[in-house]
């Protein structure tokens, strides 16, 4: 009888802490096989055959299909360049480049998932396409509440926000690990407190 | 009592150990709100159809707002299966994915034969029946060889703004997903198999 306490103890916790470290490992799988360059996260290998388990436990707990490698790669972020929470309350300037692609997608999704509600007049998602890029090949998107000259995001609402940069077509995918490739900047402007 | 301790923490360890490998290794045959489980629901076999949109009604979590999707699910356990679509002049990219949500094979209108999609997807005893019979499907179709059972194809069209969003629809509605058994191609190469098989034996 002395016995069977400890050992019932033993099992519930090494369950718990079993179950807890495994569900924590997924949820921040992004440690694990993902490419990281400034604040965009990116799982090269989501796809490949080398693919790690807990890349694909999370792919299965969230119900997501990777793209493949001839399909192009989705980076995500969480924070602007300094490594502040993206917030709804804030105004951002996207600048720089993306990796050479055919074509790239950039979308906001809230905290529940869902596209960010865009401001009156706007979008709150954007393509390469419809991107006014300088003559060098860089671009510069404005994410705020009001209208903006040149590439404007229009973004409401409140709380935090992520941000979801999906590359089509792209060589990186092919490459990835030789060289970082270039990832435009997210940096932070006036924030309505 | 110290030993004691010490002893129930290290087993208390080894059985958190066992259970987080066993929980990560486990998940992805026994998840259900992964894709394909979701997409069991909701799309019969060999039947290929638009993705609704928008929310959590999509079997699929990460969807991107500029494509239209579409999505077949198939077993090529006993026949291999043929995707065709017709042609069209935007972007658009296809991933064929196992149970388990791994990518088996992937490619886009850059890479694809003149830009259509047209993919055999079989199993290697089926592909030495293709290399066998020599139908003509294999001048124009990609070829895929996997060892899979169940799966799904999915298929993104981009549709850059609005006007696009009916042309991509109509477009993922003309896509064929079919069972397929290659059948050599009759009349004018039935005589040119005798030559074939007489040659090596002397």
């Amino acid at each position: 009888m002395r016995l069977i306490i400890p050992i019932v103890l033993v099992l519930v916790a090494g369950l718990f802490l079993g179950g807890a470290t495994a569900w924590y490992s997924i949820q921040h799988a992004h440690r694990i096989g993902a490419i990281n360059i400034g604040p965009w996260t990116a799982f090269p290998f989501a796809s490949a055959d080398q693919v790690d388990p807990y890349t694909i436990a999370r792919g299965v707990a969230e119900g997501t299909v990777p793209l493949g490698a001839t399909e192009g790669l989705s980076f995500e972020a969480f924070t602007d360049s300094q490594g502040r929470e993206l917030s709804l309350a804030c105004e951002y300037r996207i600048e720089g480049a993306t990796p050479p692609a055919k074509l790239w997608t950039l979308v906001t999704h809230d905290s529940a998932g869902r596209p960010v509600t865009p401001a009156p007049g706007g979008k709150s998602a954007i393509h390469s396409n419809a991107v006014v890029h300088f003559p060098d090949g860089t671009f510069m998107i404005d994410l705020a509440r009001y209208p903006r000259p040149g590439n404007w995001l229009a973004i409401s609402g409140d709380g935090a926000f992520r941000m979801v940069l999906r590359i089509y077509d792209t060589p990186v995918t092919s490459s990835a690990g030789s060289a970082p490739p270039p990832m435009p900047r997210i940096v932070r402007e006036t924030c309505a407190s | 009592m110290i030993l004691r301790i010490l002893y129930f923490t290290l087993c208390t360890i080894v059985i958190a150990g066992l259970v987080h490998i066993a929980v990560v290794l486990l998940i992805p045959s026994y998840g259900s709100r992964d894709a394909y489980a979701r997409l069991s629901r909701d799309f019969p076999m060999l039947d290929f159809k638009a993705m609704p949109e928008g929310g959590s009604q999509s079997p699929i979590a990460d969807m991107d707002p500029f494509f239209a999707y579409g999505v077949c699910r198939f077993d090529i356990t006993a026949e291999g299966v043929r995707i065709a679509a017709p042609r069209i002049d935007t972007f658009w990219s296809a991933t064929i994915v196992n149970e388990d949500g791994t990518v088996v094979y992937s490619l886009n209108n850059r890479t694809a034969i003149e830009t259509r999609l047209d993919l055999l997807l079989l199993s290697p005893v089926q592909v030495l029946r293709l290399r066998e019979a020599q139908p003509p499907e294999i001048e124009n179709s990609i070829v895929v060889e996997s060892d899979m059972n169940e799966g799904f194809v999915v298929l993104r069209v981009l549709r850059p703004n609005e006007s696009w969003r009916k042309r991509a629809r109509e477009h993922i509605e003309g896509v064929k997903c079919t069972a397929y058994t290659p059948v050599a191609a009759p009349a004018q190469q039935a005589p040119e198999i005798p030559e074939a098989t007489e040659a090596p034996s002397q």
